[in-house]
């Protein structure tokens, strides 16, 4: 019953979203107030209707109600209310059914909160949304119905993905929704603008609450994704520059230019077109985000519920919204009136400076996230980009960015005083030198901690010059104290907001600068009873214990004890479970913060001789990122609770007011000159180039999914070799006097391909069992992927060397091309050189017994 | 029950649609320059803080409120032109509101007709461990798996085993078997129960993991009925049917003559040697060959 009426619920909102879609906006065309007042009642129904829906989902996940095939999928009765709960949201399904709650939640909130829009903007607002949530809510039905129901019901459930089974990933994504579906709060405004064709500093001040408060949630959902990806994938880091990170960057990124442009727009009634445009592109670049993520296009290791046909319809939605609203961009756009004009240095140069180099940085992290498709889509190979392009060409653009951004506040609107905001900035000029020799004495002289420095220094000049701005204003040291008091009361909450969130950032920039020039991590085998030292701290490994039992998981904890000097620092105790339902392997880390420096401990694979790798972290200065990140959401939070975004509705029956009320008109004579004067062809086109852009990027991943459905998978990775021959490779040996290896060598003989590298964790556990295959009379081979040969060799000196070859993959390219996800993976290729099975993972006594050698010896005859 | 449920929430929400269509006084709102000054006027109103405050110059300020004021003529100028519109006719309403009446919950049936299966009744786990035998029988057996955790016997697992088995759980039932294996019952009946079960697990196909448990069972007791029988299995799906025959004949011939299963068995011999093209009695019955050890 309740199942059913979710369903029910979930069907009549699609059909009230077309209502809400259709009928105000003809009201406003027409200028009929009824037609447009339906859309406050329609938003109230469309949300009550899908939290109904979304409720009812709820409740099945809940009570665990086998009967509806989305439960099945993704519970099972062992696991913790918690995870019941968010476990709604951590398949398909239920994420999108959460993206549309939460933007029919912001339709409502327009609709109870709206009482200061003009009706025609909100109806014309409130339809756009509509026509949003109506094709989420047929993407929904037609393409993952969350209420399929199965007969008869199976006596339990398939469970969560253990990676999904924890407190940060049951969180992060509903403030990422709240993010990315908030953006198309703005997005609804400038369409609405659009089609209105109106424009203008109300507008700006209309729209810019709904960013921000986008904005703070995105910016929290982000963290907050790094912070799970930094405490549950064990890899010590937190940002690794994977796809479905990017796609949640790159909104925030065009998010913040909008949330900056939108001030000089509602200031100075100008950069009109650019607002619009961003605005569209930030929705665009959730929508974009939510596509590479669901069709697999691109995979990550974020992302677990990919199907290429759901991405068919992604795109189709993208098509129809991108291209729709680009296209009335190119259309209305080069009607908008510039308003006020401005010297290139001044508050508005400073905010279109950056507002330039943040969408620049937008669009780089685009190229590289498109850039491995499009090559592909050329036929030239296959490749992928790294986290050194994004550092390359990043760097350079936020130095700038942040340079200008500690001036900008001391400009004023119009013409600014550039020296003289300089001079204004003497102290922050001290403190940044203080800063960059400080570092460099502590630290000593090495191109690390030149970096460093540098880092620091920018960290320092935006912190400080951040805080001089504050004191500037409310006159501390040169007013009396009552007075200072005073001026900071009535300062604008927005003005605190900008500085607060401006210090956040300059916490977050010390973060990743620490982290980055001063991660030291240490991977051995440890033996109960061992220790190791890891940049000053002692770590001993007194024991493990093999039989913790979880809720629904047993696990093996280790148990660390570190000192420094001799004086007990902290007791760490990391984890392997192994859950039952999926039964699947999971570590967990121990960390032990000081607020300035993570101490990082992960307990690995057992070697078989009683010792246990294990893999330390020193990560200086990491919790910083993630607590200068709060300081940011905390700042936009402040700047929204300001009094101006609660301006009320006029007045009924007010009409003869307005402009009486004002002092007489001065002459308008200086000032005004609409930056629009360009007439012609020219400027037309410009708001074109969107458009066709878009257009060739929608030709590739049209391409794209046409490979993907046709088996050859995402990540430019083609998986499915099994049955294949194996690729043509050439790669010189490792050591010298042996030989390399290429594709012919593999033929005449039954072989198995052993891909492993000195840094990968799993093949040192590998390492032992790899003598069983060449005694059972398998040729064995070793490809040493992405290594550098030093630690190879090293390696090989101090484990065994059990390969009759080895040979060198340094870029990977030779891995791509069979395939692999990660170190270890193994290939046994038959006589005729053709791949006849792979192992992902580390192989074990038990798989090498009962899989590879039965299947060797059938290969041989 | 279910429609009428479905019937009142779309009569709800559709006539909250139609309420402001059909509603005969229509409030006139206030113009959209009303609502720009309102802005507007906030606007002159910081100017007046911020020269309070001196952040402003007396000359910025001016070029400031200059603008404003501008923005409000516009703003006005834009009204008078768009004041021209006309009103909607309540003609017009009243077909819109009946079009929305008709097509909403219309659609919203023929969707559901097509989409929703009216026929399942919620099903709770708690609900189905009331009545559900299996869901019964399978929570007691997660409750003597939990058990044997701690204090494992192989005859337990054993019967953890045959429950999953009826429970066609036989995943979990080939674990449950291998531990009663691994835990010292090592008998032939054991060893091919835990071969059948991996047989069924693999839907059908006798798998080396299978074989390997058939062969354990015949080291312990070389006349083991049902790993020989699986011998003969695995031989037929390898495309040996004579071998197969030949096993299954073996078989055949040691049977009591009131074995359960022989006459599978014989149905069995007489379909693959139908396959073969040969004719069964002319097979030698020969008994399996086990692999050395």
């Amino acid at each position: 019953m309740i199942v059913e009426t979710g369903l029910f619920a979930l069907i009549l909102a699609l059909f009230i979203a077309a209502v809400q879609a259709v009928v105000p906006l003809i009201g406003a065309a027409r200028g009929d107030s009824a037609w447009m007042n339906v859309d406050r009642p329609a938003a109230l129904v469309l949300f009550a209707l899908i939290t109904m829906s979304f409720g009812a989902l709820m409740w099945a996940h809940v009570t665990s109600d086998f009967s509806v095939l989305n439960v099945v999928q993704n519970s099972n009765t062992d696991k913790p209310l918690l995870y019941k709960i968010t476990g709604v949201w951590g398949s398909h399904e239920g994420s999108m059914m959460l993206w549309t709650f939460i933007l029919t939640f912001y339709g409502m909130a327009v609709a109870a909160f709206g009482g200061n829009l003009p009706p025609g903007l909100r109806a014309r607002v409130l339809s756009v949304q509509a026509m949003i949530a109506f094709g989420f809510i047929l993407f929904i039905l037609l393409t993952s119905n969350p209420f399929a129901r199965v007969y008869p019901a199976p006596l339990n459930g398939d469970g969560l993905n253990p990676l999904l089974q924890d407190p940060g990933l049951a969180f992060h994504p509903p403030f990422l929704y709240l993010g990315y579906v908030g953006f198309s709060m703005a997005f609804s405004f400038a369409i609405a603008a659009l089609i209105e064709g109106r424009v203008d500093a109300a507008w700006a001040r209309w729209v810019r609450p709904w960013t921000l408060v986008a904005w703070c949630a995105l910016t929290l959902g982000v963290a907050m994704g790094s912070w799970w990806s930094y405490y549950t994938l064990g890899w010590g880091g937190y940002w690794a520059w994977d796809p479905v990170e990017n796609a949640s960057l790159m909104p925030w990124l065009a998010g913040t230019a909008l949330l900056h442009s939108a001030i000089v727009a509602e200031k100075r009634d100008t950069l009109k077109a650019w607002t619009i445009f961003l605005a569209i592109i930030t929705f665009s670049l959730s929508l974009l985000g939510t596509f590479l993520v669901r069709s697999g296009v691109l995979t990550s290791v974020h992302s677990f519920a990919v199907d290429p046909q759901r991405g068919v319809f992604i795109l189709l939605l993208l098509l129809l919204f991108t291209g729709a609203s680009l296209f009335l961009f190119a259309l209305r756009a080069p009607a908008l009136k510039g308003g006020g004009l401005f010297a290139p240095i001044s508050r508005e140069g400073g905010l279109l400076f950056n507002n330039i180099l943040l969408s620049t940085a937008a669009a780089t992290v685009l190229l590289g996230t498109l850039y491995p498709l499009f090559v592909d889509a050329l036929g030239l190979g296959k490749i992928s980009v790294g986290p050194p392009y994004f550092n390359m060409v990043l760097v350079p653009l936020m130095v700038p960015m942040i340079l200008v951004m500690a001036i900008g506040p001391f400009l004023s609107w119009r013409r600014g005083d550039f020296m003289g905001a300089l001079a204004r900035l003497k102290i922050a000029f001290v403190v940044t030198a203080v800063t960059i020799v400080a570092t460099l004495l502590i630290a000593g002289a090495s191109a690390r901690s030149v970096w460093a420095s540098l880092g620091f220094g920018l960290a320092a000049w935006l912190f400080c010059a951040s805080l001089i701005e504050w004191t500037g204003r409310i006159g501390l040291f040169r007013r009396s104290l009552a007075d200072v008091f005073q001026r900071a009361r009535h300062l604008p909450r927005s003005a605190y907001g900008m500085t607060i969130a401006h210090m956040g950032l300059a916490i977050v920039l010390a973060g990743i600068t620490g982290s980055l020039a001063w991660k030291t991590e240490k991977l051995q085998v440890m033996y109960p009873g061992d220790s190791v030292a890891v940049a000053g701290y002692q770590i001993k490994f007194t024991g493990v214990d093999n039989h913790v039992k979880g809720p629904n998981y047993t696990a093996s904890r280790a148990t660390f004890i570190a000192s420094r000097d001799g004086q007990f620092v902290a007791k760490m105790q990391p984890e392997r479970r192994v859950y039952t339902n999926p039964p699947q392997d999971k570590s967990t880390v121990a960390i032990h913060t000081n607020f300035v420096t993570d101490l990082y401990a992960v307990f690995g694979e057992p070697d078989g001789k009683g010792g246990f790798v294990t893999h330390f972290f020193l990560n200086p200065l990491v919790p910083w990122i993630f607590f200068g990140a709060v300081v940011m959401v905390f700042g936009g939070m402040v700047s929204l609770s300001d009094r101006r975004h609660r301006v009320g509705a006029p007045l009924r029956k007010t009409r003869a007011t307005p402009v009486a009320s004002a002092p007489a008109m001065p002459a308008p004579a200086t000032v005004v000159v609409a930056n629009g004067e360009r007439k012609g062809l020219l400027r037309g086109w410009v708001y074109l180039v969107p458009l066709l852009g878009f257009i060739v990027l929608v030709g590739f991943f049209i391409h794209r999914l046409q490979l993907t459905s046709e088996g050859d998978t995402p990540n430019l990775i083609p998986s499915v070799m099994i049955g294949k021959p194996a690729p043509t490779f050439n790669l010189p040996p490792l050591l010298a006097d042996r030989p390399g290896l290429k594709t012919a060598d593999l033929k005449g003989k039954v072989t198995l391909v052993d891909f492993f590298a000195s840094w990968c964790v799993p093949c040192r556990a590998e390492h032992p069992v790899l003598p069983l295959v060449t005694q059972a009379g398998i040729r064995l081979v070793g490809i040493n992927y992405k290594d550098k040969p030093a630690d190879a060799k090293a390696w090989l000196a101090e484990l065994g060397d059990p390969y009759q070859a080895v040979a060198v993959d340094a870029h990977g390219r030779t891995g791509i091309n069979f395939g692999v996800y990660g170190v270890p993976e193994s290939y046994l290729v038959d006589r005729n050189g053709v791949i006849r099975f792979k192992q992902t993972g580390p192989l074990t006594p038990e798989i090498i017994r009962s899989k590879l050698i039965p299947m060797a010896e059938k290969l041989e005859q | 029950m279910y429609w009428l449920v479905f019937a009142l929430l779309t009569i709800i929400c559709v006539s909250a649609l139609l309420y402001p269509l059909l509603r005969r006084s229509q409030s006139t709102a206030a113009s959209r320059a009303d609502y720009d000054n309102v802005v507007y006027r906030s606007q002159l109103t910081e100017v007046a803080h911020e020269v309070e405050r001196g952040v402003l110059t007396q000359a910025q300020a001016h070029a400031a409120r200059t603008e404003i004021h501008r923005r409000m003529l516009a703003a006005t100028a834009v009204e008078r032109k768009a004041a021209a519109s006309p009103k909607g006719s309540r003609h017009a309403r009243i077909t819109a509101a009946v079009v929305i009446a008709v097509l909403v919950p219309l659609g919203s049936g023929l969707l559901y007709a097509a989409l929703g299966s009216p026929d399942l009744p919620d099903q709770p786990y708690a609900e189905r461990l009331k009545h559900d035998p299996n869901v019964m029988i399978a929570a007691a057996a997660h409750r003597l798996a939990t058990d044997l955790e701690s204090k494992p016997v192989a005859a337990g697992y054993q019967r953890l085993a045959e429950i999953y088995f009826y429970l066609r759980e036989y995943d979990r039932s080939a674990l449950a078997y291998q531990r009663a294996v691994d835990l010292g019952d090592g008998s032939a009946e054991m060893w091919s129960q835990l071969g059948e079960t991996i047989v069924l697990a693999n839907g059908g196909a006798v798998v080396p993991s299978a074989m390997s448990a058939f062969t354990h069972a015949l080291d312990v007791d070389v006349r083991e009925p049902r790993a020989r029988y699986y011998f003969g299995l695995a031989a037929a799906q390898a495309h040996k049917l004579r071998r197969a025959v030949a096993i299954w004949r073996d078989l055949e011939k040691d049977s009591a003559a009131d074995a359960p299963w022989l006459p599978v068995l014989k149905q069995h011999i007489a379909a693959y040697a139908k396959r073969g093209g040969f004719d069964p009695a002319t097979i030698t019955p020969e008994p399996p060959v086990l692999p050395k050890p």
